[in-house]
């Protein structure tokens, strides 16, 4: 099994990982940096693939931060990239073994495994779209917004001619604006908001302040869409995609169920309706988090980013979804705090340097949880949405009323876990990231317990699937175990 | 159905792959699944009751658009169904030319449960 070692591992290619390797090469710190895509950049920065040349790729000013950021990390002469490789568990080092206090990093890699040892790791490990279960929602062709905008981005692929975005997320506008000038027909843009809501985001003090460029940016692609006459449906929402093969239609109804339903003929649906801190790894690693309302599991940080678990430091998205401003800002931070603990930059020169991103994170950071608030759903319009008949597992087809009727067979059940044990549910090779929020949603309304109070899925390697072949051919017999007779 | 967007855009030169046994183009560097799409086909695999799923998140999160890859084209030796196949997430992979791919033969297919 090929293994290496560095002083710092960094888990993830988005804003935080970039801004973290740019930071760390200032105090000469041997850096690694393990993503699953092939190019840095994460998912706001996907890039095209090498050999493609994309003229409109991230254009524009809301963009031109980020641009620099991932130039500047990809001249980085030091920084070692371990692309494309999936990251499957985090180990800490042994007592008394290299390296001391640190962590071993498997990864999976073109189906053979290897190992990062080092010891120092940041997580950057981003968010991906809330999972909001609906009757067919599992329909090819419905897939998450964020998918569709990368797969025009990076691959310069329309997912449909016709397409419907729905949700509550001022991304939908963003990513319905880039399909049309793609030539997409986006035969609706549907939120779950009322326009009064939507219009209270896009002329809220921050946004005019200039404090968040994303909706500002999210503001003048809605006043494009409407020059296109591009259907936009406030206080709607899609409560069926219909279709045999792959969806067909979809049918929209006003938030509150009331009035008709009214069909809207599509090949391409994008759904988004906010964002979960992807901290599978993290936890799995044992660090402390807890349940946020809009961020999903989010890790316990100190002000310089380090998690409870010593040598583990997290970045971006993992300590409350934000967006790439506060997730470059974070992953700077965090990157001064490593330099500390790894004894290349006094306490006192790090709270210097970290004082001016620090006051703009909280800025941002403010900013986005009014965001959040505005551009969440309500919860009760989720519980709605999924019916008996729907999937709320993916992965093993478990739907929402046979985990129901589990729960009222078997009132012992309160948390993902047991649910998992009884039903299946979690048990399959996206390990539980899509169905967690609604199955605990979905003990939450049966049991009356807070949502907050409904514990997850118990996150254990591998938090991404590993085949059995690849454990095989990596398979080693520790040395210390060499003198032990095998009785 | 899914396109190319190709204003703006400089591709390779184009190869073909294999899926299902079919012919597919494509570009060096292309995900599988933007070519699937692309090729207009939207159900990568069959689910427990034998229905059809494709991309879901297309960043490697939900896993619905797991296929297999032949990993033993090179050799040339399996004629037939057989030879060694390794699944993989379609948004991940990238095409090359004599790439081959199929759908996952669906474990739980025999005992469909109604």
């Amino acid at each position: 099994m090929p293994s290496d070692t560095c002083e710092v591992a960094i888990i993830g290619g988005g804003p935080s990982g970039l801004a973290a390797a740019t930071t760390l090469s200032d105090y000469g710190l041997d850096t690694c940096l393990i993503d699953e895509q092939p190019r840095l950049g994460g998912q706001i920065y996907r890039q095209p693939p090498v050999g493609f040349a994309v003229q409109s790729w991230l254009a524009g000013r809301v963009y031109e931060r980020g641009r620099e950021l991932l130039e500047r990390a990809e001249r980085l002469a030091g920084l070692r990239h371990l692309a494309p490789a999936t990251v499957w568990g985090l180990f800490a080092s042994e007592p008394g073994c290299e390296p001391s206090g640190g962590h071993h990093v498997f990864y999976e890699q073109a189906g053979r495994l290897g190992r990062v040892s080092a010891r120092r790791v940041l997580l950057a490990t981003g968010c991906y779209e809330m999972p909001v279960p609906f009757p067919g929602w599992h329909l090819p062709g419905v897939m998450s917004a964020g998918g569709m905008q990368t797969l025009l981005k990076s691959q310069r692929v329309a997912a449909g001619g016709h397409v419907v975005l729905a949700g509550s997320h001022p991304l939908l506008l963003v990513a319905a604006e880039q399909m049309l000038q793609a030539g997409v027909t986006i035969a609706a843009v549907v939120l779950s908001q009322p326009v009064t809501t939507a219009a209270r985001a896009l002329r809220s003090p921050a946004a005019l302040l200039g404090a968040f460029g994303q909706l500002l940016h999210a503001g003048h692609c809605l006043r494009r869409l409407r020059r296109a006459r591009v259907p936009l449906l406030f206080g709607r929402v899609i409560v069926e995609a219909v279709g045999d093969d792959a969806v067909a239609a979809v049918r929209v109804r006003h938030s509150d169920f009331h009035g008709e339903t009214r069909e809207i003929a599509c090949d391409a649906v994008g759904l988004c309706y906010g964002f979960l801190a992807s901290s599978e790894l993290a936890r799995q690693a044992g660090v402390r988090s807890a349940w946020e309302q809009g961020s999903g599991w989010v890790v316990a940080a100190d002000p310089f980013m380090r998690s409870t678990v010593p040598g583990v430091s997290v970045a971006g998205e993992l300590i409350g979804v934000a967006g790439a401003e506060a997730a470059t800002l974070s992953g700077e931070i965090a990157a001064l705090g490593i330099a500390v603990d790894a004894g290349r930059l006094t306490a006192e020169a790090a709270s210097a340097r970290s004082r001016a991103p620090r006051r703009r994170l909280a800025r941002v950071r403010r900013f986005a949880a009014l965001l959040a608030e505005l551009s969440g759903p309500p919860p009760q319009l989720l519980s709605r949405l999924a019916t008996p008949a729907t999937l709320v597992c993916r992965c093993e087809d478990v739907t929402i009323g046979a985990l129901v009727a589990a729960l009222r067979a078997e009132p012992a059940i309160e948390s993902a876990s047991a649910a998992k044990l009884l039903t299946r549910v979690g048990m399959g090779r996206c390990q539980g990231r899509m169905c967690e929020l609604a199955v605990r949603r979905v003990i939450s309304d049966c049991r009356g317990h807070p949502l907050s109070e409904v514990e997850s899925y118990v996150p254990r390697p591998p938090v991404k699937p590993v085949s059995l072949a690849a454990l095989a051919a990596a398979a080693e017999v520790p040395s210390r175990q060499s003198n032990v007779d095998v009785a | 159905m899914g396109f190319r967007v190709n204003s703006g855009t400089v591709r390779p030169e184009p190869v073909t792959f294999l899926h299902d046994a079919a012919a597919i183009p494509g570009y060096p560097g292309e995900t599988v699944a933007a070519a699937l799409i692309a090729a207009n086909i939207r159900g990568f695999r069959r689910d427990l009751r034998g229905r059809l799923r494709g991309p879901y998140c297309n960043m490697g999160t939900c896993f619905e658009c797991v296929l297999e890859v032949r990993t033993d084209s090179a050799s040339g030796a399996a004629q037939d169904d057989g030879g060694s196949w390794r699944t993989v997430r379609a948004c991940l992979t990238p095409i090359r030319a004599g790439l081959e791919t199929r759908s996952p033969k669906s474990p739980g297919l025999e005992d469909p449960s109604p």
